[in-house]
């Protein structure tokens, strides 16, 4: 059950569930992995562990596998201090695993350099994030400017598809504002309108709503759905079940284990967290402590 | 494609100004250190250059840069004519600019303001003889009138010291004095020449006119007596050297007396406080430096956030050492023209305030820019190495 041989969605932890409940993995991404020409993105027994102050590493992220197929829509949800954020640093090649292989688009981003993996968040993958980060000296025209600074594109253009974007968001009457100017959820659309004026393959959006009131919410979700009907990817990081129920595929993560979610029905589950959680099969808990004890040794 | 060199400069330049007008008080502060070093070294080399120039000015005035050729004496004691081909030789010499010849006079000659003055009462004036342009030579200023020219110099005319002047009592041209029971219509009198102090009690006329005057004593006056030598300020014992061998080819013995201690005096100021004006603003740079450092640091720690951001929008670590770097060079940039202006200002007023020509080392001026952006790009590089070894989870997790 080598997770190289199966590059979609295959392998630990939850191949033996997916045996277990009978489901398909085509019903539950909702997206033909079993055609590797789709995969965009694809973790292989990824792991992720800091070394604490004491020396001893702690694992954030067990071994993952796991597939994004061009044109999904993915949330992944889960308490805070899951690791939510980590796994879309690894997904969004911000960050380096501690094991395994990232590939985009079948090219091991592990084995890139620091310069060529920044080309490809340059020109392919769009951020957005729940402080929106856009400098507060500049319009909003030029944060989007911003997102295109690290490509090859004359001045003149990034202009030019700057403003297409704010339009597309519904800003083109706000160019020349200032984020102080803006309201909170008109802040976090010049922060999409910077993810998506680069034409992304994919788009990462952590917690993009949680810093906004539940109808902005709504609305800034809305737009990163139009935002990635253009062609790319979302993958949304969110603790909020309401967000995380519009998604096609969803997945949990909690204590570093990724788990794959089915059902509609999210916000009746028992668990804390509010949000609907498989059991895990033996063999993936087995994999997952052994990882853990490996890096403990 | 990698990006063109004139879109990455124009991107670094503007990804700097941002940073840099983002928080336009903190930007004063930190380049203030800056202003004030290059200010420093501006105003101050140009106090002094002004300074200078107006001791310069003084000391020319002074008879810095003025020799005075006379005929040398032999072992036995014996006075050795100048040669008459001396003046044209000495003029032909590079660092001279004018030379003024005065033969001798008559001797026993008195000079009145008239025949009714007693002749034991002879007011200790001498009397000159001098070829046209001569006293321009000396570099003489006239109170009154003008000098003695190609047009009068056959003329019974005289052109008076300033003491001689009051002393003969004489106000204006048009008077008259008898200079050895000869009238001399005056047609000039000379401001004080402190450089040539022996001719502000003379009477000086015409070498035409006293030749042709005292035909017995032609040959006598025809011989060189003094010739004042104005040169460039060069070094003064090269100069007198080269007069002095100009001034009699032959090897005879010849007097050049130059105003030396004026001369070394005018030598000495010329770097004491240029000096000064830098040591201050070598340190003051260097403090500005340290405050641009200070600052940059605390702008990075700042602004992790942004810094995770453009990481997550494809800048390398490469282009995040830059933008920082070239933010601190455009931070000390903005600095140094700053104190070019407050510098060439204050160094402006006080040449005005002290009536002193206003002087400035202008080729120094882009020098101590370029000096304080290097001193900003230093200043920049540690923390902007910092910036750079940022990872963008780090970065950004720590808004």
């Amino acid at each position: 059950m080598s997770p190289l041989g199966q590059p979609m969605v295959g392998g630990s932890p939850w191949q033996g569930e997916s045996e277990q409940t009978g489901d398909g993995f085509l019903s539950l991404r909702g997206v033909n992995v079993s055609d590797p020409a789709d995969a965009l993105l694809t973790l292989e027994n990824v792991t992720k562990a800091f070394a604490g102050k004491d020396g001893t590493m702690t694992q954030i992220l067990h071994p993952t596998t796991l597939t994004i197929g061009r044109d999904e829509r993915i949330a992944i949800v889960g308490p805070s201090g899951s690791g939510k954020s980590t796994l879309l640093s690894l997904l969004g090649t911000l960050d380096m695993p501690t094991s395994g292989i990232v590939r985009y688009d079948g090219d091991d981003v592990t084995a890139m350099s620091e310069h060529r993996r920044s080309d490809l968040r340059a020109a392919r993958i769009g951020f957005v994030f729940q402080q929106f980060h856009l400098i507060a000296s500049v319009s909003a025209l030029e944060n989007v400017m911003i997102g295109l600074q690290y490509t090859a594109l004359p001045r003149a253009e990034r202009r030019d598809r700057a403003a297409t974007a704010l339009e597309q968001v519904g800003l083109g009457h706000r160019l020349r504002h200032r984020p102080s100017q803006l309201s909170g959820g008109e802040q976090q659309r010049v922060a999409i309108a910077r993810a998506l004026v680069k034409q992304p393959d994919i788009i990462f959006a952590d917690e993009p709503t949680g810093a906004l009131d539940t109808d902005t919410g709504h609305t800034i979700l809305n737009l990163l759905f139009d935002a990635a009907d253009s062609g790319a990817s979302l993958v949304v990081v969110t603790h909020d079940p309401n967000v995380a129920a519009r998604f096609p595929r969803r997945l949990h993560i909690r204590d570093g284990m990724v788990r794959e979610m089915t059902g509609e029905t999210t916000t009746e589950s028992p668990q804390s967290d509010g949000i609907g959680q498989l059991p895990l099969t033996e063999d993936a808990e087995r994999t997952a402590t052994t990882r853990e004890e490996d890096n403990h040794a | 494609m990698p990006k063109p060199l004139r879109t990455r400069i124009a991107d670094l330049l503007h990804s700097a100004w941002i940073g840099a007008t983002g928080r336009v008080s903190r930007t004063v502060l930190a380049s203030l250190g800056i202003a004030l070093g290059v200010a420093a070294y501006v105003a101050l080399s140009g106090i002094a250059a002004s300074n200078q120039a107006a001791l310069l000015d003084r000391l020319d005035a002074l008879g810095a840069n003025l020799q005075v050729v006379t005929p040398g004496q032999d072992a036995a004691r014996q006075t050795i004519p100048l040669p008459d081909y001396a003046p044209e030789t000495i003029a032909r010499q590079s660092d001279v600019e004018q030379v003024g010849v005065f033969t001798t006079p008559p001797e026993k000659i008195q000079i009145f303001k008239n025949q009714l003055v007693p002749a034991s009462n002879g007011n200790a004036l001498a009397l000159n003889i001098t070829a046209p342009g001569a006293l321009d030579a000396i570099g003489a200023a006239y109170a009154h009138g003008h000098g003695i020219d190609r047009n009068n110099e056959h003329l019974p005319v005289a052109v008076l010291g300033s003491e001689a002047a009051w002393r003969l009592g004489v106000t204006d041209v048009g008077d008259r004095v008898l200079i050895d029971n000869e009238w001399y219509g005056v047609i000039g009198i000379l401001d004080p020449l402190p450089q040539a102090a022996t001719f502000n009690t003379s009477a000086i006329i015409g070498r035409a006119w006293a030749i042709a005057h005292y035909p017995d004593q032609a040959a006598s006056i025809a011989k060189i007596n003094a010739i004042y030598v104005r040169t460039t300020s060069g070094d003064a014992e090269t100069l007198r050297r080269t007069i002095a061998h100009a001034a009699n080819l032959t090897g005879g013995n010849v007097s050049v007396t130059a105003s030396a201690d004026l001369s070394k005096a005018r030598n000495a100021t010329n770097d004491s406080l240029t000096t000064l004006g830098l040591m201050i603003g070598v340190i003051a740079l260097a403090v500005g430096g340290m405050s641009i450092a200070n600052m940059m640091i605390v702008t990075i720690m700042e602004r992790r956030g942004e810094i995770g951001l453009r990481r997550a929008l494809g800048a390398t670590p490469g282009n995040i050492r830059m933008q920082f770097v070239t933010e601190a060079a455009m931070l000390s940039a903005l600095g140094g023209l700053a104190g070019i202006l407050i510098g060439t200002g204050t160094a402006g007023g006080v040449a005005f305030a002290a009536g002193q020509p206003f002087v400035l080392d202008w080729v120094g001026l882009p020098l101590a820019w370029g000096v304080a952006v290097t001193v900003g790009i230093l200043a920049g590089l540690y923390p902007a190495s910092r910036a750079a070894r940022l990872t963008p989870t780090e970065a950004l997790r720590s808004e």
